[in-house]
């Protein structure tokens, strides 16, 4: 396993310094183009979905094709606490996200016993059940399958409806919830996940109790997903139930494989990535899905590490071919 | 109305059967979980469609035709993305995401080559109804369960009776005891690949004037022809037809009994207690990799 | 794997997403007409569709589009909008999905600067993205059918179909007229069709007719089985079909293939479409309720301006059009031109406030806005589609129709 990289280190400070100003500046750049301002948004919204998938697949190896359906958990769920009780809204995401993340868990308890295909076949499944719910609630609380809409962003009664106004609130969201995962990849949690990824014989031969670890990721994954799902909810201020279909899901996984299972950067750029190939591809269905099993195929048969994978391996060739002993470990 | 039930649910078994005759086979042969099944089932519908409706073929000859070039087709993905893949090593969870790549590049040769409107092939049956007993069934419910029954037929005594098939499971079970025994390995695998896919396209062309030929049929076919191949037991050829009929009956029946709306949230909710209980599924079927 | 073919892979990923990054919005490649570029020319009149032209009901959106670009070639040919050319804005597909409704919403508002919009004729679309053309004060005409679209106090929004509040007593009144009184109720999970159905069952309760079942399937699901079987067991003397895009079709099909050979009552009419995936024979007795309706042949059509409209729709793409959707979208475009010629002005407040005045022959019929409640047919025609074609109610029932049809089923009421 390669060194995983703080998020800041005093010889990175060429280049997060300008990035930083980038991001803090770019709604002024963007102030007739709200279009993209809205693309900004969306970003932060699957780029902390794609974090969370990250966690359970990237750091513990658990295959899942149910994040939208979590996703969906914490849309909804923001979405009925708010219209039915008037709680602020940043308090509803979060017990949207609570919730989300209980049910995760309970779902990850019998679940944790299975692996690869069984785990798919249960994640399937358990998107599908979410989404016959949700389509056929009782009293139609969620509008069923014409969907509901709730109110935008607000926080502390100042309303967040802009896309500009949004986007720092979201920024905020990015950079507490990516800094928490990357301590927690870092701590004794993270690397006892690791090592149930590599080998779960093993690591409970080790003494980690697998189970617990497991339930875990699913908690912290479902908490992340839903998080995601009700920062949606508020920005669009409706949700229909497509978004909670299990087809969804995949392009998680798809962002995630394409930027790099693992990282700190992989799932940002995956996200970024797949959401710009969804408005470049965006008219023709049929180039869109040609282009995700294309992808998909490179980057699983190629690039095992995504593009920021990949980017490293590169850098690290460059720099040993400098002069250096070639480091064939890491080729 | 049971009766009327019980041949739906007929149908939808032979289906679901046929579909998770190719998931348990490959499984058992390759350790590769195929969740294309279901998009190469619909491109068998798109194919039956163009050989029936297009070609003008008689509807036997449309459905052989079918069959023999999704065999073919079943070669070529074998040789072209499965053995590069398998070849790598990729890690299992890899090679299940390669065969949701391969699922979407076939649905999207599908909609170029098709187009996204979805097809109707014309009935091939003069009779529509056939009443019997008091009871009307669809002529074309009947000729497809028939059509399955008999494929299934074929493949059974194919794998038990002749020296190819017998060749076939003994490379599933142990290849490398069947390579010193001098089977081509390689040789199996591709057929068994080839069978799975011309199964699924069997079972694409007999849905088709029944249910419509579209893309997205395929992704939930996919997941219930799985979910009815793990609940017979994965990797079994009967469990997986077990399992078609028994899921396939579970959503009719609460269909037809309690609600039309609770036909999905039945199975699936079936599918995650097999899961939790017994993974193993109704014939207590070993797992081929942990 | 070698180092180079690793840069490679890698340099061109990233050119992909830096030329992406460089996109503004690729134009679509489908059906275009009319199209011009993003950025409200002065002398312009920019209207925008908002549909769905891929996927499974794809040939809806296709034909709406068609429609709407012999209107507008047909209002260019006569003066245009106060001057201004009739163009029409760069398409954004839905793809049946509200979430795409919404974003084509944003798209039309911001980057197209249109004048006008015609809204999906998927109602519950119109729902999702109403609010933000009404919000940024766009005029828009939705083709939809669901009493709801106009229920939710847009000022800004007014439909150019028919309300199925209209259509709902008149179906009902039919059902009495044929001596009808026990019923099996079909229905999808789309709006419009779960509305309608829940106004027809109110409706039909209330003039003594008897609602046997209500059954319901999800969209996209064309294994109806248990659905039929259920229908069939209840015995029903007609069933009537509340149901959208070519599902229908399927239905239809099924249902007689289970064995049930009396009257279909439909929500609306039947397409050439659908009747292809249910056999012309199947579809025999399908009676409906609706300013529009579809032709096999052009012979068929005994009214003079949708014929006129016919001939030149299948002079220009071919074929008849296969849903009424392409009417719809005709008749919007025209509403539009004749509020902005009432208003003499191409302003979206002139233009709202002139459309009460409206009153123009559209393909249905009369479209008379004057009850200022934004809906311009208040009645309806009834049909029955008999050996491949759309024949008037009335005339059938004179013509014997029903006797022939009673004696053919040997069904009794």
């Amino acid at each position: 396993m390669n060194k995983t990289a703080s998020i800041v280190t005093k010889d990175k400070l060429g280049l997060y310094a300008p990035l930083a100003v980038l991001i803090l500046t770019v709604p002024l750049l963007l102030r007739n183009f709200s279009y993209g301002m809205m693309f900004l948004c969306f970003c932060e919204i699957y780029i902390i979905a794609a974090n969370g998938l990250d966690v359970l697949y990237g750091y513990s190896g658990q295959i899942s094709f149910a994040t939208s359906a979590f996703f969906g958990i914490g849309s909804y769920g923001s979405l009925l606490i708010h219209n039915y009780t008037g709680l602020p809204i940043l308090f509803t995401m979060i017990m949207a996200s609570i919730i989300s993340a209980a049910i995760a868990m309970i779902f990850a308890y019998p679940v944790s016993k299975l692996r690869f295909a069984f785990l798919s076949l249960a994640t399937i499944s358990f998107n599908y059940i979410i989404f016959q719910l949700v389509t056929r609630s009782p009293g139609g609380i969620t509008g069923d399958f014409n969907g509901a809409f709730t109110d935008q962003m607000s926080l502390f009664g100042l309303s967040l409806k802009s896309y500009y106004s949004f986007y720092y609130f979201g920024l905020v969201c990015v950079i507490l919830l990516v800094a928490v995962k990357n301590l927690l990849v870092k701590s004794r949690v993270g690397r006892a996940f690791l090592a149930i990824k590599q080998n779960h014989h093993a690591a409970e031969g080790m003494g980690i109790d697998v189970r617990k670890y497991k339930v875990l990721a699913f908690g912290i994954y479902g908490f992340y997903a839903a998080f995601a799902g009700a920062m949606y909810v508020h920005l669009v201020g409706y949700i229909s139930p497509e978004t909670v279909a299990q087809q969804q899901s995949v392009i998680f996984m798809i962002m995630i494989l394409f930027g790099g299972v693992c990282s700190n950067w992989g799932p940002i750029v995956g996200a970024v990535g797949i959401l710009l190939l969804q408005e470049v591809l965006g008219y023709a269905e049929q180039y869109q899905l040609l282009a995700y099993g294309i992808l998909l195929l490179i980057f699983i048969l190629f690039l095992p590490g995504g593009v920021v994978g990949a980017a490293k391996k590169l850098l690290t060739r460059l720099k040993n071919s400098k002069g250096g002993a070639v480091d064939h470990a890491n080729s | 109305m049971v009766i009327q039930l019980l041949v739906a649910a007929l149908l939808t078994g032979s289906i679901y059967g046929l579909i998770a005759l190719g998931y348990s086979l490959i499984y058992r042969a390759s350790g590769i979980m195929n969740l294309a099944q279901g998009d190469l089932m619909c491109l068998g519908g798109f194919m039956g469609y163009t050989f029936y409706n297009i070609l003008g073929l008689p509807i036997f000859g449309a459905m052989l035709c079918t069959m023999v070039s999704m065999f073919l087709i079943g070669c070529v993905l074998e040789r072209i993305v499965v053995r590069p893949i398998f070849n790598r090593n990729v890690s299992s969870s890899a090679l299940i995401l390669a065969t949701v790549a391969v699922s979407y590049i076939v649905q999207s040769l599908e909609l170029v080559i098709w187009g996204g409107a979805p097809l109707n092939m014309k009935s091939f049956l003069k009779v529509q109804t056939i009443t019997f007993l008091g009871v009307s069934y669809q002529t074309e419910s009947l000729l497809c369960i028939g059509v399955a029954l008999l494929c299934m037929l074929t493949l059974h005594i194919f794998m038990k009776k002749s020296s190819f098939g017998i060749a076939m499971r003994a490379a599933a079970m142990d290849p490398i005891a069947a390579r010193s025994c001098g089977i081509n390995v390689d040789q199996t695998n591709r057929i068994t690949w080839a069978i799975s896919t011309s199964v699924a396209g069997l079972a694409g062309i007999l849905v088709g004037p029944l249910y419509g030929i579209t893309t997205t049929l395929g992704t939930a076919m996919s997941t219930k022809g799985f979910a009815s191949a793990v609940v017979g037991g994965y990797g079994d050829m009967y469990g997986a037809l077990l399992g078609g009929g028994v899921l396939a009956a579970l959503e009719t029946f609460a269909a037809g009994y309690l609600s039309s709306s609770l036909k999905q949230l039945v199975a699936y909710v079936a599918v995650l207690i097999v899961l939790f209980i017994k993974p193993r599924g109704l014939l207590n079927v070993e797992a081929v990799k942990d | 794997m070698k180092l180079w073919v690793r840069a490679t892979l890698l340099t061109v990923i990233v050119a992909i997403g830096a030329s992406t990054v460089g996109c503004n919005g690729a134009a679509s490649g489908k059906p275009s007409g009319n199209e011009g570029a993003s950025g409200g020319d002065a002398n312009e009149f920019k209207v925008g569709i908002s549909v769905s032209y891929t996927g499974p009901n794809a040939q809806n959106g296709l034909e709406a589009i068609n429609g709407l670009n012999m209107a507008l070639d047909y209002i260019n040919e006569n003066d245009g909008f106060n001057g201004g050319k009739a163009v029409l804005a760069t398409l954004y597909d839905t793809k049946g999905s509200t979430e795409e409704a919404v974003k084509s919403a944003q798209k039309f508002i911001q980057n197209e600067n249109v004048n006008a919009v015609i809204a999906s004729q998927v109602s519950a679309e119109v729902l999702a993205a109403g609010r933000y053309y009404d919000e940024a004060g766009i005029f828009t005409i939705a083709m939809g059918t669901s009493p709801s679209v106009m229920q939710k106090g847009w000022k800004h929004i007014i439909r150019g179909s028919v309300n199925y509040d209209f259509v709902v007593p008149e179906v009902v009144s039919c059902i009495n007229d044929m001596e009808i009184s026990k019923i099996a109720v079909m229905k999808d999970q789309s709006e419009a069709a779960l509305t309608f159905a829940q106004a027809f069952e109110e409706k039909a309760k209330e003039q003594g007719i008897e609602i046997l079942i209500s059954e319901s399937c999800e969209p996209e699901d064309t294994d109806l089985s248990a659905q039929c079987a259920r229908i069939i067991a209840a015995d029903p003397q007609a069933v009537f079909i509340s149901m959208t895009s070519n599902d229908c079709g399927y239905f239809v099909k099924q249902i007689r293939q289970y064995g049930y050979d009396g009257i279909i009552f439909d929500k609306e009419s039947f397409f050439a479409s659908m009747v292809g995936i249910a056999g012309a024979e199947n579809s025999n007795y399908i009676i409906f309720a609706n300013p529009y309706v579809t032709y096999e042949k052009i012979e068929d059509c005994t009214i003079d301006n949708m014929r006129a409209f016919l001939e030149e729709y299948q002079e220009r793409f071919g074929q008849l059009p296969t849903t009424e959707i392409a009417y719809r979208a005709y008749d919007s475009a025209m509403v539009i031109w004749e509020a902005s010629k009432i208003a003499g002005s191409n302003e979206a407040e002139a233009m709202l406030a002139a459309v009460p005045k409206i009153k123009i022959e559209g393909l249905g019929g009369t479209m008379d806005y004057s009850n200022n409640d934004g809906e311009p047919y208040h009645t309806v025609r009834r049909f029955i589609y008999v050996d491949g074609v759309n024949m008037d109610w009335n005339e059938w029932m004179e013509s014997g129709g029903y006797l022939k049809y009673k004696e053919t089923t040997k069904n009794e009421y």
